[in-house]
């Protein structure tokens, strides 16, 4: 097992070691490329969780945000509770008309988080920044093509409607999942229908479990980052 | 389950919500005397019928307006703090007056 000199690790690195995990360095940390005896690095058939708590991720909330992000080059979601993907991968998402949260993409390189940090630290602009690092665990429950399991576990754990005919792709809900406040996204990944949850990271892994205990009935296991990154190619 | 409509995110269930206490104008803390202070922020009118209270989503610390019936526990109509601060001076919702709208259009 080789573990890379990272700076973060995620709150379910035990976890993750427990399930005899395999590390890459990425985003703000580290994260697992693949699981044990899983070489075959891929989604499994039915279900998958991705742990992806090393995203660089961050916030603004102000009155001046919107307009100092599109300053910035930045194309925000047009209505609070949606989401846009940038060229480059990163994900926008609009919580409220003055909070906007930016997600980096998972598979390119990409430090759009640290260039707007730096940007917002050197301006006036009347707006608050949100660290989001330290602050939300992010998952990423991904279905396997023309299956709606992500859907079905979701609504075993969470009272909004979230089947792909009523919950569109790039839809936001800020609600309660498993119990924690939860930001759920649905961001469909390469035909896949699959749901971004940002929440608490202090309680990441009563999350982790809950949706993992949810899954089970469609055999759904907890993947790599190999995953994604080896199929975007 | 009872549900709510959040003006800004819909349906949920009340277990997202949190009771935020009667809508009263907040007077001006510095020209206001003591006892107009001590009565905004200790009493209340506990009024039977129709009221204007502060709610909160939880999920996305969204803070928002509701007519509620304490009666029959109906809630009549929810709405964001603007929308409310646009209805009052137009006359048309009770409890406000001299709020100044800012102050409270920034909680959103």
């Amino acid at each position: 097992m080789t573990i890379p000199s990272i700076s973060v690790k995620s709150p379910l690195h035990a976890d993750h070691l427990a399930l005899d995990a395999e590390f890459t360095a990425r985003g703000i940390g580290s994260a697992v490329a693949y699981y044990g005896e899983q070489h075959a690095e891929q989604f499994n058939e039915q279900l998958s969780i991705l742990d992806l708590s090393c995203i660089n991720r961050i916030g603004f909330k102000g009155v001046q945000t919107c307009t100092w992000l599109e300053q910035q080059g930045v194309t925000l979601p047009q209505t609070p509770n949606s989401a846009t993907v940038l060229p480059a991968g990163q994900i926008m998402l609009r919580l409220s008309s003055t909070e906007h949260w930016v997600l980096d993409s998972v598979t390119k390189d990409s430090d759009l988080c640290g260039q707007l940090r730096d940007s917002h630290n050197r301006s006036d602009v009347k707006s608050y920044l949100l660290e989001r690092n330290h602050s939300h665990a992010c998952f990423y429950i991904v279905s396997e093509p023309g299956s709606t399991s992500a859907a079905e576990t979701m609504s075993k754990i969470c009272a909004v409607d979230l089947r792909p005919h009523r919950f569109a792709n790039l839809a936001m809900a800020q609600t309660s999942v498993a119990r924690l406040n939860a930001v759920v996204v649905r961001h469909d990944h390469l035909g896949r229908l699959a749901y971004l949850i940002l929440s608490d990271m202090t309680a990441a892994q009563f999350m982790w479990h809950s949706v993992l205990d949810a899954m089970q009935e469609f055999d759904g296991r907890p993947a790599g980052l190999n995953a994604i990154t080896l199929e975007a190619k | 389950m009872k549900q709510l409509k959040c003006p800004l995110n819909g349906l949920r269930n009340i277990t997202e919500f949190t009771y935020g206490g009667e809508f009263h104008v907040q007077p001006d803390p510095v020209e206001c005397t003591k006892e107009e202070w001590v009565e905004y922020i200790f009493f209340h009118d506990n009024h039977a019928g129709e009221v204007v209270e502060w709610w909160c989503h939880s999920a996305s610390s969204y803070w928002f307006v509701a007519r509620r019936n304490t009666i029959t526990d109906t809630v009549i109509e929810t709405m964001s703090v603007a929308d409310h601060m646009a209805d009052s001076t137009a006359g048309h919702a009770p409890g406000n007056n001299t709020l100044k709208a800012q102050q409270v259009i920034n909680r959103d």
